[in-house]
């Protein structure tokens, strides 16, 4: 299991990536003129990449560290909210 | 079924009337507390679709159907936004809830020192920018109930005109707004009531979306592969040709962008973010949502460019598909759909606004002309805000519909959506540089973003209206006056580009640098230090801590007076109540301390925007000799050292002192390091000695056999002498290394000093006779006790008192031993009248292997251990043993030991 800070630093490369995979030079590279089941290669290729992203984020968000916003946020809003505002617990 | 105006117009109606029932029914149950679900992440990340509005749901077919799969920038953008959300958006959010931010305008003014100019340019430009974008909204309604009804029978409500519908839609979201959006202005600018409805919205239009797109791909089409077989069929490209260039990248600029900075985005995302942690969530399930969306986009572009007859309106083939497939019950749906995406952007985009244009444009101009601030009854500013927060959302409304009625039926409207991304892109470098940036400057703020908005106008805001108006068509063909340099769409000659990325890439260029360099130029004020500490630490722990400003002299009454005036008097008394019972005092006794301002401009920050509260704040506080602003000043250089300097020097003082540390446990370990050394040669030699003489005699014995049994028993006799000794310096090596070692086993016991002291003398009675030497004593008598063991105590003893005898060489040896007691120890002196121990000798007699100065008595003495072993026990005694004198004419040990007094 990678560190936190591991983590973190995958957290921060994963959209550079994304972004790197999806406009030229690399995207061009996948933008030929063929078809899988009749699609465009390079529609398989954007939605690949695309889900890629979605589960790799749905992975680190379950590792990434609490972001301690909720002890935070509770010291500051019995400071400052208004008891209307009280923020519910996250949900399980 | 088939499909009359009337039937349309009815469901349009009576699905708003749901609508208002929901968001009625939500708003109610967030009242009552019973609002888990409404702040659950799944309502978040759906109302955070309010990013797709009619603009995506028809245009973005439209698009796949003029631009090829170009309309995938417009999803891929907000998707790597959200993949990178631990970055950028989870701060943002932190600092909202840390801010009391209201909106986008109210982020950049609150980050740059509470500027008021900012937050109206902000204002301004988001008004322009999305005042066509409603427009667009209204558009798309109205068209798709036009195409809607063409394809059925003709109704009643065939009279009215397009107009007329556009102002029907346009004046049912006021009211629908003003209901669920101004309820109140509680705090956080939350909506519990509009959430729901937007996310129910999302629900509706992502389903609409998908059947259509299954009808049109599985149910006429016969698969992904026909289609496009179809399409090839048809004559039309499906292959990518050359849309991954410039302008792809642009585009994901452009939304990336947008859905950061879009009033109505930051509204959602931002403002309305009940729990910090939901976009733990929404950063995996909004782009999903997002691939959702644009899944059968391009099939049903094709599709209906393959199908439907030249001409017809691609940005309506959600609708005409299903129609022209005689399935107008599904139309209809998909009519909801759309008619679901319009509205709901249509409602938080002029909540959104409504709530910049009255904190950052009416409240500042009412507060300084302060009449409301005059009324007593303290409800002044709370029912001006309400006002003015109304008055905008009509106005907002009335803007846009009046940019609908303008533009009539051209075509300007089909491009607004990227438009208007571009417009609020240009706020972006200041958004990040108040994320990220320290020292960016309010004044490289508002000229970078003035600047970048002008650039925008003129090169793109402009020349979108070239299509209605002949002058600017004029203008964006030759430029000016004649001036080529300054041509919209070739600005300083840059041509043969692509007009949006044209645009983009000036606008946000001088944007950018201007920033950059007029950051550089120009100084930060107090409270944009603060603030830029604030926002840029938001992270760090201890970056809630209050300026430590001392408030001037405005009374406590004054400060309640002015809260009152803009929360009212319950949320006033209720917001002092909390804050004397978090600092742990009485009400009465509130002192108007900066963290009570503090407190209160956050407070108001909620209900007014934070460049308002400053005002209102300072006006009461600016009256007295001390001016916020100047006790600020004197308090920066505290600030400054505090928030830029404190943390380098804990850490350097830290390091400091664990390398001292470090220092210190090298030089104990090299000292140890020599000490062991030492040890261990002094070891081998003394081992040495004896060792040699048992080899050298054994060998003796073992070589001659002629040697007479006298000799042979000295021989023998001298190799016996030697192993005992060598087995006593064995076992005292041994003692010694226990005795260093072992503290932890070491336990005294009350030891009667008198009786340790007769067998010590008695031991050594017989070694002093045969010396002739005399012990004399002068011990009390007392039965008295003492800290220590007994076996150990006369071990020492035995020592001492040996030593004495062994060493000395005088005619008549003599030795005292005298005890002398005081309230807490217990003192035994040996003294005797030997030769005394050299002065070189007298510092480490107690050091292992030392010895007295003759050599030559050394077969005499011991391992040079003894006195080594004697302070360590003593030691452990909490005891002491010291040389107290030596000279020519005798020598004087002392040994101190604790007494142990009855009690």
């Amino acid at each position: 299991m990678a560190s936190p800070k591991k983590i973190e630093d995958i957290a921060f490369s994963l959209p550079l990536f994304g972004v790197i995979l999806i406009i030229p030079p690399i995207i061009n590279v996948f933008s030929v003129d063929r078809t899988i089941f009749g699609v465009p290669f390079f529609v398989i290729y954007i939605f690949a990449v695309w889900i890629a992203l979605i589960f790799l984020t749905f992975s680190l968000s379950k590792k990434l560290p609490a972001n301690g916003a909720k002890s935070d946020d509770a010291v500051l809003d019995v400071q400052v909210d208004a008891p209307t505002n009280q923020h519910d617990a996250p949900p399980k | 079924m088939t499909l009359s105006t009337n039937l349309i117009i009815f469901t349009a109606v009576a699905y708003i009337s749901f609508l208002f029932l929901l968001a009625f029914v939500s708003d109610k149950r967030a009242r009552q507390g019973k609002d888990k679900f409404l702040r659950s992440p799944l309502v978040y990340t759906l109302s955070i679709s309010v990013y797709c509005t009619s603009w995506t749901f028809y245009g973005s077919v439209g698009s796949a159907a003029r631009n090829n799969f170009e309309y995938l920038a417009i999803y891929l953008g907000p998707t790597l936004v959200f993949v990178g959300w631990w970055f950028i958006l989870r701060k943002l959010v932190r600092i909202g809830h840390r801010q009391r931010i209201t909106s986008v305008a109210d982020l950049l003014s609150s980050r740059f020192g509470k500027s008021s100019r900012l937050a109206v340019l902000v204002t301004f430009i988001a008004v322009v920018g999305t005042t066509p974008y409603i427009a667009l909204q209204l558009k798309a309604v109205t068209t798709s109930i036009q195409v809607m009804s063409a394809a059925g029978v003709q109704g009643t409500f065939d009279g009215i005109d397009t107009i007329g519908l556009g102002f029907a839609v346009a004046a049912t979201m006021a009211v629908f707004t003003i209901l669920f959006g101004t309820r109140n202005v509680d705090a956080n600018e939350q909506h519990h009531g509009v959430v729901a409805a937007i996310a129910f919205e999302a629900i509706v239009k992502l389903v609409a979306l998908l059947a259509v797109g299954i009808f049109v791909v599985f149910g006429l089409g016969g698969g992904p592969s026909q289609i496009y077989a179809g399409a090839q069929a048809a004559g039309i490209d499906i292959h990518a040709g050359n849309i991954f260039g410039p302008r792809w990248v642009a585009i994901l600029v452009l939304s990336a962008a947008a859905v950061l900075c879009l009033p109505r985005q930051f509204q959602i995302t931002v403002v309305e973010n009940a729990n910090e942690d939901h976009l733990r969530t929404a950063s995996w399930a909004f782009p999903v949502y997002l691939l959702l969306m644009s899944l059968f986009t391009m099939p049903i572009a094709l599709y209906g460019l393959s199908t439907l007859p030249n001409g017809a309106n691609p940005d309506m083939f959600v609708l005409t598909l299903p129609l022209s497939a005689g399935n107008p019950g599904l139309a209809l749906f998909a009519f909801i759909g759309g008619f679901s995406s319009a509205t709901s952007m249509i409602i938080v985009a002029t909540i959104a606004l409504s709530i910049m244009i009255s904190n950052h444009i009416i409240m500042p101009i009412a507060l300084r002309s302060s009449q409301a601030m005059e009324r007593g009854d303290g409800r002044g500013v709370t029912q001006l805000l309400l006002t003015s927060r109304r008055a905008s959302i009509a106005l907002v409304l009335f803007l846009g519909f009046l940019y609908f009625w303008l533009s009539g039926n051209s075509d300007a409207l089909a491009a607004i959506g990227l438009i208007s991304f571009a417009g609020v892109a240009q706020f972006l470098p200041a958004m990040m540089a108040a994320l990220f940036w320290r020292h960016a400057t309010v004044n490289g703020a508002i000229s970078a973003t003035f600047i970048g908005f002008i650039i925008w106008a003129w090169t793109m805001f402009l020349p979108s209206f070239s299509g209605t108006s002949d002058m600017v068509a004029a203008l964006v063909a030759q430029g000016p006056w004649g001036f080529d340099i300054l041509k919209p769409q070739q600005l300083f000659g840059l041509g043969g580009m692509d007009p949006l990325v044209h645009s983009v890439f000036w606008s946000l260029f001088f944007n950018v640098s201007t920033l950059i360099i007029v950051s550089l130029f120009t100084q930060q004020s107090t409270v944009e230090r603060i603030q830029a500490a604030l926002f840029v630490d938001v992270f760090k722990k201890n970056s809630d801590r209050p300026p430590n400003f001392v408030p001037g002299s405005a009374s406590v009454k004054d400060l309640f007076f002015i809260t009152q005036r803009v929360l009212g008097a319950t949320r006033a008394h209720a917001t002092f109540d909390e804050f004397a019972t978090d600092q742990g005092f009485r009400r009465s006794n509130i002192q108007p301390s900066s963290k009570l301002i503090l407190h209160l401009e956050k407070e108001l920050a909620g209900s007014i925007g934070a460049a308002s509260a400053h005002v209102v704040l300072s006006s009461v506080l600016s009256g007295h000799e001390v001016s916020l602003e100047e006790v600020m000043m004197i308090a920066d250089e505290t600030q400054q050292a505090i928030e830029y300097s404190q943390q380098l020097e804990e850490k350097s003082i830290e390091l400091e002192t664990t390398a001292q540390q470090l220092q210190h446990a090298n030089e104990q370990l090299k000292e140890h390091d020599v000490q062991k050394n030492d040890f261990l040669s002094q070891v081998s030699h003394e081992v040495r000695t004896p060792m040699t003489s048992i080899r050298s005699f054994s060998e003796i014995l073992l070589t001659h056999d002629d040697l007479s049994k006298a000799e042979k028993r000295k021989f023998t006799s001298t190799i016996h002498d030697e192993s005992l000794r060598l087995t006593k310096l064995l076992d005292e090596i041994l003692d010694l290394n226990n005795l260093e070692r072992g503290v932890r086993h070491w336990s005294n016991e009350p030891t009667d000093i008198f009786t340790v002291l007769e067998r010590a003398i008695a031991i050594c009675e017989p070694m002093a006779s045969n010396k002739n030497a005399k012990i004399i004593t002068n011990i009390s008598p007392d039965r008295l006790r003492v800290l220590g063991k007994a076996d150990r105590l006369t071990q020492v003893f035995i020592n001492i008192i040996s030593n004495a005898i062994k060493y000395n060489d005088t005619q008549n040896p003599q030795i005292w031993v005298s005890t002398l007691t005081t309230d807490e120890d217990y003192t035994v002196q040996i003294q005797d009248n030997g030769p005394g121990i050299a002065a070189a000798d007298r510092l480490r007699i107690f050091e292992k292997f030392s010895r007295g100065r003759d050599v030559e008595t050394r077969y005499e003495s011991g391992s040079g251990l003894g006195l080594a072993i004697s302070r360590q026990i003593i030691h452990h005694m909490e005891g002491q043993l010291e040389l107290a004198q030596s000279d020519n004419k005798g020598t004087t040990f002392k040994i101190s030991l604790r007494r142990v007094v009855p009690t």
